[in-house]
């Protein structure tokens, strides 16, 4: 029995409950008496509660009828917990959980029902259920592997598309330990490690042929302890394949600068090809204007070996009548979808399918090929695009250089023979000539009174052409001396030697009254010796010449230094050298001006092979009065001591 | 205090192919100041032959002085000096190495084998017998030959 205090308090817990709670009659299960929580559920004061029944304020589906079987049971066996909807104030739907007790207030059995509103639980629980599933779903489609992994680094989570690659469904791995997983990856093993030492890592593996970029990120509880590896792997497998393609694109082209051959460009652009794309058939081909006919200079040994040929030079050549020759005339990259379908293949015998040809401007054609039927995507049409416009430089160069290095060896070989034979002319035209002189002379001095007048002038003619023989044959000698008796390099002070060139010429420059001026010449490096014969050389023609056009003979000497090389000028009052005769003058036994000038005409000719065994030119300045020389020579390179 | 003073020729053995210069040497040697008798032989084999006094030189004169041209056939004059130079009797013979070769090379290797004079052939028949009268005085005259 309970006191009036007692019921007192019962009624301010029933009414300060902030969970609704509502006393129904057992019979009918109508409300008797409801709180002050249960007034707010309903958007009513709670006396308006009572004498409702439950479905008045239940959505439809929710009847009298099934709330009043469950409070008669309620009444039957004690208590019952439900779950109920009843219709808010605002006419929103309100999931509530029901207890229903069966109580005995003031001597009548009611049915209490203790009302608790779930909406917000729910809808936060529905709500982190379709997160989660969002979450999933996406997981599930990103090309990343999400991994958890508990301290012993055991998987304790496993999700993402990226799982495709490796052949594992999602959760698989869950309970593994990745140290047995993975045991044969170090990479893998090692990373793990540090992240279960509390590390973070980041780190590019590879499993098999994919290549991952993998965070492992250690999450710790409160206290600092481990929890778990976090860890989301990225598949970077086709980022890495271009990125792989690009640089293997990017040695190609250094490759190519430095080919020297044809068929070395080729195996580079064959191999890089076939590097790029992943198709092993490549061949490349130079093109013969002679014929019109595209050559083969290049392939992979998988194209060697299914044109069954041992070397690329086999493969069949490509005449107009070829779709391939087409192709490379029109100069646009084009795919041959199906190769066996072609009316008039080159190689018809070649079991290839899909062919694309990349014209290599007008110096040939780059063929790529598979035995099956497969397209060329974007990314590799456009890297081989660029690996051909490479290529076509590349053959371009090539054949440059071989022209200009098959010029530059006959001009050796030429150059060598006219050595070769000025020294042996000179050498053996000695001997018959000494006879001829020496006899002559010997005639002279032991006949020579016994001869008349015109007989003693045929003997002058005679010595005269012997002597100019002679000094002819010495002229070669000298020239070909000019590389075989070459002298050392070396820093060279043009002053003294032009100091002792003027001392040697001394007695011929008092002689015609001559003067040589001459300005500050820098150093060069070069032969002292052969120097002083260009200087020489160069002044005895200028006074020579001067001195046969009657003036007295002024010669100025001068030079300036710049980028490297030092431009001697050497410019006089004689008569000066026609235009036509400018380059003539340095050929071997030319003489410029009037014949009865002394001298061989070798002179110049000794000069111009000075001075380019110097790596300088020597050249006649146009010049309206006198004639003005100039050659360079290599100036000394400054040398900064690090002493 | 020369050979022509003490009366004796002296004899003079010309190792040269080429029978041009053989009468140079001749003429020149004519007009020389020194009284000689002079040996020709047309190649080294011969030349050493000589110098040897072997087979139809067996009653040859031993030389005052080898005139010896470098281009000669079947053996060279480079050759016979090697061989001279080797062989005891005959290192003290003086050579002189006349020949028209300017080859620096040949000047070089024919001093090494030590020759005693390297003179190359003049032009003219003046300056053949100008040579040919300074090496009678340089060897003949000046230098004092070694004993026979």
């Amino acid at each position: 029995m309970a006191s009036t205090k007692d019921a007192a308090i019962y009624r301010d817990v029933f009414e300060a409950n902030p969970d609704p709670i509502m006393v129904h009659d057992a019979d009918t299960g109508t409300v008797v008496r409801a709180n002050q929580a249960a007034g707010d559920l309903l958007g009513c004061s709670p006396d308006d509660i009572a004498g409702m029944h439950v479905g008045e304020f239940s959505p439809s589906e929710y009847t009298t009828a099934d709330a009043n079987d469950l409070i008669t049971e309620a009444a039957t066996s004690g208590s019952v917990r439900v779950e109920w909807t009843i219709q808010g104030p605002d006419g929103q739907d309100r999931l509530v959980e029901v207890t229903l007790e069966r109580a005995l207030i003031d001597d009548t059995t009611r049915v209490v029902a203790f009302i608790h509103d779930v909406t917000a639980v729910r809808r936060q629980k529905r709500k982190h259920t379709e997160q989660t599933q969002q979450l999933q779903t996406l997981m599930g489609n990103l090309p990343v592997v999400v991994f958890t992994l508990d301290p012993d680094g055991v998987f304790t989570y496993s999700a993402g598309k990226g799982l495709d690659g490796l052949g594992l469904e999602p959760g698989e791995l869950e309970g593994v330990s990745v140290f047995e997983a993975y045991s044969e990856y170090p990479d893998i093993i090692s990373a793990v490690e540090l992240a279960l030492d509390g590390e973070e890592v980041r780190v590019t593996q590879e499993i098999d042929d994919l290549v991952f970029e993998t965070w492992y990120r250690p999450v710790f509880d409160d206290d600092g302890q481990l929890k778990q590896v976090v860890s989301a792997a990225r598949d970077i497998t086709d980022l890495k394949r271009h990125e792989k393609r690009v640089e293997a694109l990017s040695d190609a082209t250094n490759e190519l600068l430095y080919s020297r051959t044809e068929a070395a460009a080729a195996e580079t652009v064959t191999r890089i090809a076939q590097q790029i794309i992943d198709r092993p058939l490549a061949a490349m081909w130079s093109y013969d204007g002679d014929d019109d006919t595209l050559y083969p200079i290049g392939a992979t040994a998988e194209a060697a070996d299914l044109a069954g040929v041992d070397t690329p030079a086999e493969l069949s050549p490509m005449g107009p009548e070829s779709e391939e020759h087409r192709i490379f005339h029109d100069g646009e990259s084009t795919v041959i979808e199906d190769y066996q379908a072609l009316s008039d293949p080159a190689a018809p015998a070649m079991p290839m399918r899909t062919l694309l040809c990349l014209p290599l401007d007008d110096q040939g054609l780059l063929c790529i090929g598979s035995e099956t039927v497969s397209s060329f995507d974007g990314d590799e049409r456009f890297l081989l695009e660029i690996l051909a416009s490479t290529a076509a430089a590349a053959l371009e160069r090539i054949e440059r250089e071989t022209r200009l290095k098959a010029k530059q060896a006959e001009l050796e070989r030429s150059n060598e023979a006219l050595q070769q034979f000025a020294y042996i002319a000179s050498h053996d035209l000695q001997e018959p000539l000494r006879m001829v002189s020496s006899y002559v002379d010997l005639l002279d001095s032991e006949y020579g009174d016994d001869l008349d007048e015109e007989a003693a002038e045929y003997m002058a003619f005679a010595v005269d052409g012997a002597n100019r023989m002679q000094e002819m044959v010495d002229a070669l000698l000298r020239y070909s001396r000019v590389e075989t008796n070459a002298g050392e390099f070396e820093e060279t002070d043009p002053e003294t030697v032009l100091d002792r060139t003027l001392d040697a010429l001394q007695m011929r420059i008092e002689e015609v009254d001559a003067t040589v001026t001459t300005e500050s010449l820098p150093p060069v490096d070069a032969d002292p010796n052969q120097i002083g014969q260009v200087f020489q050389n160069l002044l005895e023609n200028a006074i020579e010449y001067a001195t046969e056009a009657g003036v007295d003979p002024h010669v100025e000497v001068s030079a300036v230094e710049d980028d490297g090389e030092v431009t001697f000028t050497v410019s006089d009052n004689g008569p000066g050298i026609r235009a036509a005769d400018r380059e003539e003058v340095f050929d071997i036994f030319h003489r410029a001006g009037a014949h009865d000038t002394e001298g061989t005409g070798i002179g110049l000719a000794v000069c111009q092979r000075i001075v380019l065994r110097h790596d300088g030119r020597i050249w006649v300045e146009p010049s309206d009065d006198g004639a003005t020389f100039k050659f360079t020579l290599p100036a000394v390179t400054e040398v900064t001591s690090d002493d | 205090m020369t050979d022509s003073s003490e009366g004796r020729p002296v004899e003079i053995l010309l190792a040269e192919d080429n029978p041009g210069d053989v009468k140079l040497t001749e003429k020149a040697l004519e007009r020389g100041k020194v009284l000689n008798n002079l040996h020709v032989v047309n190649d080294g084999v011969e030349a050493l032959d000589y110098l040897r006094q072997t087979g139809e030189y067996a009653d040859a004169p031993r030389p005052d002085l080898l005139l010896l041209d470098l281009n000669m056939p079947r053996k060279g004059g480079q050759e016979v000096l090697e061989e001279m130079k080797g062989d005891e009797s005959l290192r003290r013979i003086p050579v002189v190495v006349l020949t028209s070769s300017e080859a620096e090379e040949d000047i070089i290797e024919s001093y090494d084998l030590h020759a005693n004079a390297y003179l190359t052939k003049p032009v003219d028949f003046d300056g053949f017998v100008d040579i040919v009268s300074s090496v009678e005085d340089f060897f003949l005259t000046v230098v004092k030959r070694p004993p026979k």
